[in-house]
């Protein structure tokens, strides 16, 4: 992992509007305890990622957009690789520590690199913005 | 009961629609209130917890927005919200409460309400600046919606 890896992430078709990601896709909620999960994207494709995290995890997922590294480290939260049984792609982009406005701010600003960067990848021909 | 391969087979022909109607969807229909609190109306508790979202799967972490609290929340901002100042984006949380966000110019806004209790938590911030508010709101005090309106005016003129 370096400065220009991709952490990329799942989006929930319900933090879509209107063809962007809002924040809350980037705010980890009660049940994440602090930690985001994200696929480290040196180490698989976004496409691969989507097919693992429907297919595999089971989870749902409307497409796969992504933060750089870089863009985590000038928003100074830390990552963390994370590698899980039958998901060792697996880190952690790391919120804990932080007060509640901080998180609001610093997945705000997550949100709109992801958005500038456009989607890497969604099911079927849905276009994408890149 | 549905076996779980039609009910996957369900839910990502769901997905699959879903994506659809959003691209096509314009920016004025999708910060319609009641268009974007219907879209919610849909999700069961566990909705963001991936597997355990099919129903009988186990603890659900995530909790839907309930129908008493979208229909409150409707019925608020249409009375009490004008027409003449920018609409938000609302999408639910994991917590089964619903979030507004806006961006006007330089200005972000999150307001997270909790549809049930009817109230709220305010954070303001300039992108430019180390400028930023925030508050714990009662929304059953029609007080802090006249609040909450004029400062979106505000900040939208800014």
């Amino acid at each position: 992992m370096n400065d220009d890896t991709l952490l990329l992430r799942q989006i929930h078709l319900s933090w879509i509007r209107a063809g962007e990601v809002t924040s809350q896709a980037f705010r980890p909620s009660k049940k994440d305890a602090g930690q985001l999960s994200v696929y480290d994207g040196d180490r698989i494709t976004p496409r691969a990622a989507w097919e693992h995290y429907t297919g595999v995890l089971m989870y749902l997922s409307a497409g796969v957009v992504a933060v750089s590294v870089s863009e985590c480290n000038t928003e100074e939260l830390p990552i963390a690789n994370n590698p899980l049984p039958l998901f060792s792609e697996h880190a952690l982009i790391d919120f804990r520590r932080l007060s509640r406005k901080s998180i609001e701010q610093k997945a705000r600003a997550l949100k709109e690199a992801a958005n500038a960067r456009g989607w890497l990848f969604r099911p079927d021909s849905v276009p994408t913005a890149s | 009961m549905q076996d779980t391969k039609t009910s996957d087979a369900l839910i990502e022909s769901e997905v699959r629609k879903a994506i659809a109607e959003d691209i096509s969807m314009d920016k004025s229909e999708a910060l319609a209130f009641r268009s974007q609190l219907d879209s919610m109306r849909h999700l069961e508790d566990g909705w963001a917890d991936g597997i355990s979202y099919t129903p009988n799967k186990g603890k659900c972490e995530t909790r839907a927005p309930s129908q008493a609290g979208l229909d409150w929340l409707a019925g608020a901002l249409c009375s009490l919200y004008p027409e003449d100042i920018p609409k938000p984006y609302l999408y639910p949380t994991p917590e089964g409460g619903v979030q507004a966000e806006w961006t006007l110019g330089n200005n972000e806004i999150v307001f997270e309400i909790d549809i049930d209790s009817h109230s709220a938590y305010w954070l303001w911030f300039d992108k430019t600046s180390d400028d930023d508010e925030e508050r714990e709101l009662d929304l059953d005090d029609a007080k802090v919606w006249e609040w909450l309106v004029a400062e979106i005016r505000s900040k939208a003129d800014a």
